[in-house]
């Protein structure tokens, strides 16, 4: 009997206090733009999305978040047509400003941020 | 915090031990023939490690022993060994008679002496076996398989990071070692660069020995050409009465602030036996002897369960599922990290002994060896543009069927091995800043397969002076892959090897025979001489366009090489003496036809796939090359106090003939030379060793001082522009202090004064001619407890 409550223990101990590779919450921001703007990310399964906002003013802001890993990809990007308007893309993980990335007067052009979360 | 609860729990267990009422165990030794009492035997006690010696009067005593199970050997330089096994209860003094039988002086006493006490046994075979007990790694910071065998004579470990080196024998690696674990399991690692060698895929908290056989004359063990290291790891055994054993392991290492667990629970009963256990390692970077910090950093859990029965007398099955993980592990001169390596390990052993008057032992193995290994560029500078993923399944299976016959005085090994390897996998490469994430994949291997089957027989006998074996095996090996294709983006098709072309097959035989010769009493001569046949291993036949080898070029296989032929003689001479102790000195030679290495192909014929590469190099056989090099060995007798080991090694490799290709000073190929008798890279230079030790309170507390001296390695490859590497020696420092029955502690300091310094088979940073340096001064311990 000692000797299971001896194994138990220091099982308990050893594999207890591992520690979790614990998730990283990941949120895209899209901000400061104007007018229609196209939008692709990475999810939290690693497929494209896309969708295209229409923006009414430069508070609206969109966002999108999820919970990954450390070393997973992240990736946004944007693209806008109306020469008057602008964007903002950025990554924040746990709520910092990871990558960030602002145009202005670029219609046509596609703005990215990316990069992996790192360890 | 994790290492102080740690720590708190083995104290209290330890004082708990302490009040136990304690019991004895004393007897008397006596000549059969005379009886007369035997003085200065050993009497060992197996469980423990502890030794004492009879007095004049051939008495011995143990005081102070908790109650529990011993078992009791006896040796004595002119007697045979004698084994007992006893049980004591508390309070207990057990008084014990044993009467010795006398016998001329033959060398095995030493096997049976060295094997427990020395990781240099002097062997009975004619060729040179090391043998490693698990007590002399446990006297160690060991951390990984690899790295520990660099420890021993003329072993040396290609390091590439913090852990997971690849082992060298006398300037052999990679397939021109059989690396194997318990009699016949294989694993083929799954990456290309070989960051996980077959004993990356073991854990050395699990293993009870490591036999390593020189030369290429082991030829039971599969197709053997360099030398055979077998792996043994803990097994349960059946026992008369039922009992439980529990093992644990606390470990930690300074400066890369090491953390390692382990613990291992056995039940033994006469019919049914098992083992359960587990353990982890958790390493940060090491800081070298210049305080840089090296990012080495590395955790690894594992898992294993074994049932066994016995369904007969003298029969067992033993059932093994094992999982060993490797996480986040850093090589800072490979392109890639490890970042996930799940190996999962299965196998089934059927043994037999004493079958029927025809047969002394009969075993038959079967297992699955299942590597999943990722790899990936996450962590390094460029991964903000590419991130490159690589995913590879690494699948052996195979078995061994022996059977051991009593054949007209002497004793035959004959049986069939298989083994089947199986090999998938690819690159993936993100754009992670272009738009649209565009994902590029090349395969690295398509379908791999390659399928040994091999016959082998070894014969032993002794002859009045002469003891000879002689081995032979012949394989009949087969490759196979799907069609290769690789795609440029700008080029287009790059390469492409339709299915027709990369079938490969081989028929091969292997002979080896060897002799020792009783000269006098105390000196023996041994002579073997062996012709090892191995196939192009996975990498060689189809490996696509990757850096993989020690210069910047990529790497194409060829399904078409010849195998490549180790033909070495092995000359060893051994003097045992009671008063002077063991001394062995060997000289080898071998040549190798039909070498396998690289040669460049064109530009116009092949283009290679990776930037910044100096172009592309195709497998081939290159000829001849020669290794030849010599071993020394000496230990003090045993039953000395004071103890000295000493070893020394060098090994000398060249090619016949080799082109070395003429760089500018663009880093561009303009022309080559053919070059003869150019050294071999990634050879160990000459290296001596010298430990001593001192057996304070019956062998309780040890103390040793290594201290350890590697000369420059001057004799390196032109063609490859392998650099020079300066000597140097670092002094080490190590205990093992045996408290009682269920604590021991090993402890003590690496590198004492900080050297900074590294070894030739290092690796170079990736990305410049930096050196891996070896950790600097590292203090470490190791607490052990068993019940």
């Amino acid at each position: 009997m000692k000797k299971l409550i001896f194994v138990a223990f220091v099982l308990l101990v050893i594999f207890a206090c591992d520690e979790e590779n614990s998730p990283v919450k990941v949120q895209y921001r899209v901000s400061d733009a104007y007018a229609e703007t196209h939008i692709s990310y990475q999810n939290e399964s690693g497929s494209l999305e896309s969708e295209t906002i229409n923006f009414q003013s430069a508070e609206d802001t969109w966002n999108y978040s999820f919970e990954a890993k450390h070393g997973d990809i992240v990736y946004i990007s944007a693209q806008y047509a109306d020469t008057a308007s602008s964007v903002n893309i950025s990554i924040l993980l746990d709520g910092k400003v990871y990558k960030e990335k602002y145009s202005e007067s670029e219609p046509g052009k596609i703005i990215t941020v990316s990069g992996t979360i790192p360890f | 915090m994790k290492n102080f609860v740690l720590l708190v729990v083995f104290f209290l267990a330890f004082l708990a031990t302490q009040s136990q009422e304690k019991s004895s165990i004393s007897g008397n030794l006596i000549d059969q023939q005379t009886s007369q009492p035997v003085a200065n035997a050993e009497i060992i006690l197996i469980e423990d490690s502890i030794i004492t010696t009879s007095d004049d009067n051939g008495y011995f005593v143990f005081k102070n022993l908790p109650k529990g199970y011993y078992s009791i050997r006896i040796r004595h330089i002119a007697y045979h060994d004698v084994v007992k096994k006893i049980k004591l209860n508390t309070g207990e003094n057990i008084d014990l008679k044993f009467t010795l039988t006398g016998k001329s002086l033959q060398l095995e006493e030493f096997i049976v002496e060295s094997e427990s006490e020395t990781d240099q046994i002097i062997s009975k075979l004619p060729y040179i076996e090391t043998s490693i007990v698990k007590r002399e790694m446990d006297k160690n910071a060991s951390r990984d398989v690899g790295d520990f065998l660099r420890s021993s004579n003329n072993i040396g470990g290609i390091r590439k990071g913090g852990t997971q080196l690849d082992p060298v024998v006398r300037g052999f690696k990679y397939s021109q070692l059989n690396i194997q674990m318990n009699n016949g399991q294989k694993i083929e690692g799954g990456c290309p660069n070989r960051m996980d060698p077959a004993t990356a895929h073991v854990e050395i908290e699990d293993i009870e020995k490591i036999e390593v056989y020189k030369g290429p004359y082991a030829l039971r063990y599969g197709q053997s050409f360099g030398g055979v290291i077998n792996l043994k790891t803990v097994r349960p055994e059946p026992s008369d009465s039922f009992q439980i054993h529990i093992n644990a392991l606390k470990g930690y290492e300074s400066n890369w602030n090491g953390n390692k667990e382990q613990l291992a629970v056995q039940g033994e009963s006469k019919k049914v036996f098992f083992n359960l256990s587990g353990g982890r390692k958790d390493y940060g970077n090491y800081k070298d002897g210049n305080s840089n910090e090296v990012k080495t950093s590395f955790k690894k859990y594992n898992y294993k369960g074994q049932l066994g029965f016995v369904p007969h007398k003298n029969h067992s099955i033993i059932m093994t599922y094992e999982e060993s993980n490797g996480r986040d592990v850093s090589f800072p001169t490979l392109p890639m990290d490890e970042r996930k390596d799940d190996t999962r390990l299965i196998s089934l052993d059927y043994n037999a002994g004493d079958i029927t008057g025809l047969i002394n032992s009969f075993n038959l193995k079967l297992y699955n060896s299942d590597v999943r290994h990722e790899m990936d560029t996450k962590e390094r500078p460029f991964s903000d543009t590419t991130v490159a993923v690589s995913i590879i399944n690494a699948l052996n299976q195979g078995g061994r069927l022996e059977a051991g016959i009593p054949l007209s005085k002497g004793l035959l090994y004959a049986g069939v091995d298989f083994e089947q390897i199986k090999k998938d996998g690819e690159r993936t490469k993100t754009m992670i800043k272009q738009p649209g994430l565009p994902v590029k994949r090349e395969q690295l291997w398509n379908n791999a397969e390659i399928n040994n089957f091999g016959v082998f027989a070894e014969y032993s006998i002794t002859l009045g002076k002469f003891e000879l074996v002689a081995a032979s095996r012949l394989d009949f090996n087969k490759g196979i892959s799907d069609s290769i294709l690789v795609m440029h983006p700008m080029q287009g098709e790059i390469f492409h090897y339709s299915t027709d072309s990369i079938q490969s097959e081989y028929i091969n035989f292997s002979i080896s025979a060897g002799a020792n010769q009783k000269i006098t009493q105390n000196l023996t001569l041994s002579l073997s001489l062996g012709r090892g046949v191995r196939s192009p291993d996975m990498t060689e036949r189809y490996i696509i366009l990757l850096p993989i080898g020690y210069d910047k070029f990529d790497y194409l296989g060829d399904p078409q090489l010849k195998p490549e032929t180790n033909n070495q003689a092995d000359l060893t001479v051994k003097f045992t003496s009671h008063k002077i102790g063991l001394l062995q000195v060997n000289g080898f030679y071998s040549l190798v036809n039909d070498y396998i290495t690289g040669k460049r192909l064109p530009p116009s014929i092949q283009k290679p796939l990776t930037q910044d590469v100096l172009g592309v190099k195709q497998f081939y056989n290159a000829g001849n090359a020669r290794f030849r090099g010599f071993e020394l060995t000496y230990s003090t007798p045993l039953h000395l106090k004071f103890g000295i080991k000493l070893y020394s090694s060098y090994t000398c490799a060249t090619l016949d003939k080799v082109h070395k290709y003429i760089l500018n000073d663009q880093g561009s190929v303009v022309d080559d030379v053919e070059l003869e008798n150019d050294a071999l890279t990634e050879i160990p230079p000459f290296e001596s060793k010298i430990v001593v030790h001192y057996r304070f309170f019956k062998g309780k507390f040890i103390p040793q001082l290594s201290y350890r001296i590697v000369a420059a390695q001057n004799h390196v490859s032109e063609a490859s522009y392998e650099q020079e590497t300066p000597g140097f020696s670092v002094i080490g420092f190590s205990f093992t202090y045996l408290f009682n029955k269920y604590f021991t502690v090993s402890g003590g300091v690496d590198n004492i004064f900080d050297k900074a310094y590294y070894e030739h088979l290092n690796r170079n940073i990736i990305g410049s001619n930096g050196n891996l340096y070896e950790p600097g001064r590292v203090f470490f311990v190791n607490l052990f407890f068993k019940i």
